[in-house]
């Protein structure tokens, strides 16, 4: 199965910010905020073409854009919005794996005082790695603003489903300005752990949760002898690679650490959105995946593949060898 | 669960200028404490001999008017003699250790390299390096993980006039 270009639309990232109480606020007051502490952002807004609002996020309806006519490579319409019915997250619901980036408070607590929210949202200019990755920064700009504030409790960073301190929102803006990918706060996991095996090795399985939106595809790790820890480090370095290091992945690569033994690196198989296995009533995969295949995890190729689609060889060459630095001098390093 | 407050809600220009402030606050609070840890073993230095002099006191002055951290600290003229009240009574009432140790707390390896610089600068201030100030400066280098090289390669660097073979201790 060969991979296809790229063709979803173009992403949109939101970062609902949760607030103990109602915050007041002028829309221009906010966008000069964002320059002044993020001064490296190319972004032209000086024309006087901005419509300063004076914001309530406790009225019912609030939609207050910024940058609407401000030029430049950073440059986008960034809405703060708020709607009925959003903005409430019941604490008991909230699942593990959404706290994954939200280590540093309680984050129960924290939804338990959770009185008022806004809504940060920007689309990208292209699906390009570079524009999706500018739409995210400026969401995180934006959102570190209000995250500096004391009334704020945290946020929900609605691609990776998951929930970001206020520590964590000014550190993914502050990673993202000087052009590094936040990634634990801007892709999601999505763990499984299976327990242990006769001798006693911990077998997990895993996906990440909004890698998509960057690349077009999300990563899955088959059922493999790794702890939560590895896991989660492993999804993160196999996204590093399309991402920050600009590798572009294909069916049959393989991937591993850096000097480890070729039986010990992961196999890449693509799956594109709707495949699913020539037998056994697995459902359709929802989106386009690269699943990484441990050597000894279980996950049957040939159910997928079939026989003779390559299935359990592995390349001489890896080729998603990194290639550190790619993505900061695709961006021209001009943030600092 | 989102609700309706009577009470008057935050403002974003307060919250923002409340958190700038506190901010400033506690850079300033960071720096002075590393202008303090850079003077101390100058001052200690000055002290050695149970006096500060003239000449001491303006190389001070000159230190803190040239060193890029202290620079950045925008020390105004009350702040500065505040500053050398402090340490003034604190080496002649504290305990040295504690002093030394407070110090060192605060700087990594260049600035203990650095502080060391400013301590030999001040004892070569008046033009006589004698007994105690070598006596006080090797002892604090020792503490600072500081060499005698070290400390001989910086005399050169300082062209003090005060030996004339060129070795400092």
């Amino acid at each position: 199965m060969a991979r296809k270009q790229r063709t979803s639309e173009t992403p949109n990232f939101s970062l609902y910010l949760m607030f103990s109480e109602g915050l007041q606020f002028n829309s221009a007051e906010i966008a000069a905020a964002v320059l002044e502490d993020f001064p490296s952002l190319e972004i032209n807004d000086s024309d006087g073409l901005s419509m300063p609002m004076a914001c309530d996020t406790d009225d019912t309806i609030l939609a207050a854009p910024i940058f609407m006519a401000a030029s430049g490579p950073d440059a986008a319409i960034v809405n703060m919005m708020r709607l009925p019915g959003f903005g409430t997250w019941d604490p008991a619901a909230v699942q593990p794996r959404q706290m994954l980036a939200c280590t540093d408070i309680d984050l129960r607590a924290a939804l338990t005082r959770n009185r008022s929210y806004l809504c940060i949202s920007a689309g990208a200019k292209s699906t390009s790695v570079q524009d999706t990755f500018r739409a995210a920064r400026l969401v995180s700009c934006v959102g570190a603003v209000f995250a500096q504030l004391p009334i704020c409790l945290g946020a929900y960073w609605e691609t990776g489903d998951h929930f970001v301190s206020p520590k964590g929102i000014c550190d993914m803006a502050n990673s993202a300005i000087q052009d590094e990918w936040p990634l634990k706060q801007w892709v999601g996991l999505n763990l499984k752990q299976l327990g242990a095996d006769k001798e006693g090795r911990q077998w997990s399985t895993g996906t990440t949760l909004g890698l998509r939106h960057f690349t077009d595809y999300e990563i899955q790790l088959a059922a493999a002898p790794l702890d939560a820890v590895k896991l989660c480090a492993t999804l993160w370095s196999i996204s590093w690679l399309p991402l920050a290091s600009g590798n572009v992945l294909s069916d049959g690569d393989t991937t591993g650490v850096e000097g480890g033994s070729d039986a010990e690196k992961l196999r890449l198989r693509w799956l594109p959105k709707g495949s699913k296995p020539k037998k056994g009533k697995a459902p359709p995969e929802p989106y386009n995946s690269f699943i990484a295949i441990h050597p000894e995890s279980p996950f049957d190729e040939a159910a997928y593949f079939g026989k003779g689609r390559g299935v359990g060889k592995r390349k001489q060459v890896v080729s998603t060898a990194p290639r550190p630095g790619f993505f900061k001098r695709m961006m021209g390093s001009g943030h600092a | 669960m989102i609700s309706k407050r009577s009470a008057p809600l935050a403002q974003f220009s307060q919250l923002r200028a409340q958190v700038k402030a506190d901010a400033l606050r506690e850079d300033f609070t960071d720096t002075a404490k590393l202008v303090r840890a850079l003077v101390m073993p100058a001052m200690f230095v000055a002290y050695a001999d149970g006096r500060l002099d003239k000449a001491e006191r303006q190389a001070l002055a000159d230190i803190l008017a040239r060193d890029h951290d202290m620079r950045r600290a925008a020390l105004n003229d009350e702040d500065v003699v505040t500053l050398f009240e402090t340490i003034h009574a604190d080496v002649q009432s504290e305990d040295p250790e504690e002093l030394i140790q407070e110090a060192l707390d605060v700087l990594d390896e260049a600035q203990r390299l650095r502080a060391i610089g400013y301590a030999l600068q001040v004892a070569n201030a008046d033009g006589e390096f004698d007994t105690e100030e070598q006596g006080t400066l090797v002892a604090l280098a020792k503490n600072f993980g500081v060499t005698l090289e070290q400390i001989n390669e910086m005399f050169r660097a300082q062209a003090a006039p005060a030996s004339s073979n060129g070795e400092a201790v």
